[in-house]
């Protein structure tokens, strides 16, 4: 049965060095929650604080049924997996996955059975006689999941588990952790600053900055409708477009006037006043030519960035930089001069001075 | 000028002999002559016999290799109206280098495991003050000691001698030991942690495997140092359990009739030849690493 993890007015540190502060997040039963953040927003204390591997200042913990605020680590029916693997140098791979088990005074004969199964589920059996050091990293990780998978815990954490791997590993072991949580159905809770992962991986998505959770969300969603101007640039590659402007307030919605064009947006409801605020467009809301019927600005290319299936191309419509994606075929160059039909009409708009959508 | 691209340079580069190497060379020479010279004294003289040693031929050869000394040394000199050689002290030594070395070994171990990972409250304090106690000298310590090894009954026994080298050890271990589990990722700790492993079994199976390397250069340091030790030994041991250093000194010391030189070089030998024999035998250790691979690749 998964197991649902409940976070409650959490503070982590104190005062000015508080790292997590007054957190509330409900994870649900069998749910892949992915912590994502750039570094220092307090992902990897929280992930180590439902270890009961950091104190807390303040809050509970529960999961389950149970409130395991002051609970041990091993009493709390967790698996962790670090990013440096955190493999015993000491013992070969059979004996780093049969560890917590004999620690936990295991039957001999149900650890055999127990490290056979998750060592068939990862395909580890060539390796078990092997050292840690004799292994390569993406077998490493393996063993690392291995022994959370033979403790047969509820809840997986997951520290940034794939940034030491190069990047086609990376995208292997991706997919091997999705059809774990597919098969196992298992809680599990994942951090990482690496967007691709948190996308792919996630049903929901925490965004993180400086201890406080900005987003809580469906990848979908959080892509979207982003909540507020950090998530929008954190979120996409390349990042979001900003154009600052201003809302007027019309009889059917208000207008965005701006350097660049002016646009209705019928059905937007004014927050009153004359508020400054910025216009956030994907790259993929920017396209390349005439007649789109979208409102157009003449834009000059500096660089083109051809990732094959699509092209980048980074352009100036004056002061402002922009970024639009291109099919693959795209065949210009720095310097020429090209038409941009911005779709502002479903751009995301966000208040300037507090940084929150509008919408 | 010397051309930086000659025309012809082809694969490796021609060593060159400058005169800076050859002073560096010469002084090297010069310098091991200095250390060797007199352990070939030592050991030349062991063999002689007396006449040739009174001949004054410091530096030559032994006419005839004569065992006898050694065996004097061992087992037959006197000091004073003892006359039972090294041999004696050599047990003596034995018995108060091993325990002493595994305890303080094993003691600075638990120490510098428990703070470097369990992080316990006042922690950076305590290690602060090991480290400073580690750089008084020791003599500071021998009066309050031998009250203090007298107050619990252990003064001049082979247990008061042990604990003294004990305590005195645990400094260096400590620090030792604090240092090298630094270098060992916490996450590696944490793991275990998560495993369900407690305080003595993430130290009995992870750490002291990890800490091989470390376990015998420490020992070495220790072991070497304990049997080194003549003002200790003298001063807590006990007349029962003098140490192999001390009774060479009064074996060296006794000055009734001739000096029988090649006996005192003999003993002499005998009593320094354990922490060299030590040193030869555990050399490849010290710069063998075990973690490796471990974390990252």
């Amino acid at each position: 049965m998964p197991v649902p993890v409940s976070l409650r007015s959490i503070d982590i540190g104190y005062g000015s060095t508080a790292v997590v502060k007054d957190l509330n997040l409900e994870i649900a039963p069998g749910e892949f929650l992915v912590l994502l953040g750039p570094s220092g927003c307090g992902k990897s204390t929280l992930l180590n604080a439902i270890a009961g591997l950091t104190e807390l200042a303040r809050g509970e913990i529960w999961i389950g049924e149970h409130n395991v605020t002051w609970a041990d680590p091993k009493d709390r029916g967790i698996g962790m997996v670090f990013q440096s693997y955190a493999l015993y140098p000491n013992m070969n791979v059979e004996k780093n996955l049969s560890f917590g088990l004999q620690v936990a005074g295991v039957a001999k004969e149900e650890i055999a059975s127990r490290v056979a199964r998750a060592s068939a589920i990862l395909q580890l059996e060539p390796y078990l006689k092997r050292r840690p050091s004799e292994l390569s990293g993406g077998q490493r990780q393996r063993v690392a999941i291995g022994r959370a998978l033979v403790r047969d815990v509820d809840i997986f954490l997951f520290d940034e588990p794939l940034s030491n791997l190069d990047a086609k590993l990376r995208t292997e072991l991706r997919v091997e952790i999705k059809k774990l949580h597919q098969e196992l159905g298992s809680t599990m809770v994942y951090v990482t600053h690496d967007q691709v992962e948190a996308m792919t991986l996630a049903n929901r998505i925490a965004i993180m900055r400086d201890g406080v959770i900005q987003q809580l969300a469906t990848p979908k969603e959080i892509y979207q409708r982003p909540a507020n101007l950090f998530v929008a640039g954190f979120i996409g590659s390349p990042a979001m477009n900003f154009i600052g402007g201003q809302w007027i307030k019309t009889d059917d919605g208000v207008t965005f006037r701006s350097d660049l064009a002016d646009v209705d947006l019928p059905g937007r409801v004014h927050p009153g006043g004359e508020p400054a605020v910025i216009a956030g467009l994907r790259p993929e809301q920017i396209i390349v030519g005439s007649n789109t019927g979208l409102p157009e600005v003449e834009a000059t290319i500096t660089v083109v960035d051809a990732m094959g299936p699509e092209t980048v191309i980074w352009c100036t419509a004056g002061k402002i930089l922009l970024s639009a994606r291109a099919s693959g075929d795209f065949a210009g160059g720095p310097g020429d001069r090209i038409t941009l039909g911005l779709d502002l009409a479903n751009a995301a708009y966000f208040d300037q001075a507090s940084g929150l959508n509008l919408s | 000028m010397r051309d930086a691209f000659p025309q012809n340079a082809n694969g490796p580069r021609p060593a060159r002999v400058t005169p800076g190497r050859i002073g560096l060379y010469a002084f090297l020479v010069v310098a091991g002559l200095f250390f060797l010279l007199p352990a070939y004294v030592m050991l030349m003289t062991s063999f002689k016999s007396m006449e040739q040693i009174r001949s004054a031929q410091i530096f030559a050869l032994p006419h005839v290799f004569d065992w006898s000394a050694w065996i004097t040394a061992w087992s037959s000199a006197c000091a004073g109206v003892n006359c039972t050689g090294v041999s004696v002290g050599f047990w003596n030594s034995v018995k108060i280098t091993v325990p002493a070395t595994i305890l303080s070994v094993l003691l600075g171990a638990i120490t510098g495991y428990a703070l470097s990972f369990w992080r316990p409250p006042g922690g950076k304090i305590l290690f602060a003050a090991i480290t400073i106690g580690g750089f008084i000298p020791l003599q500071i310590f021998l009066f309050p000691m031998v009250r203090a090894t007298a107050a619990l009954g252990l003064y001049n026994s082979l247990p008061g001698i042990v604990l003294v080298h004990v305590v005195f050890g645990l400094p260096l271990t400590t620090l030792l030991f604090r240092n090298y589990y630094a270098s060992i990722p916490i996450e590696l700790f944490k793991a275990a942690r998560v495993d369900g492993a407690g305080f003595w079994r993430i130290f009995a199976s992870l750490m002291l495997p990890l800490s091989l390397p470390m376990l015998i250069v420490a020992g070495l340091m220790q072991m070497t140092g304990i049997w080194n030790d003549f003002l200790l030994g003298l001063v807590f041991a006990g007349r029962d359990n003098l140490p192999m250093t001390v009774q060479l000194n009064n074996i060296v010391t006794t000055t009734t009739g001739q000096r029988e030189y090649n006996v005192h070089m003999a003993a002499t030998v005998l009593t320094a030849l354990v922490p060299l024999v030590a040193y030869f035998v555990s050399g490849r250790w010290f710069v063998r690493g075990i973690t490796a691979g471990s974390v990252k690749g």
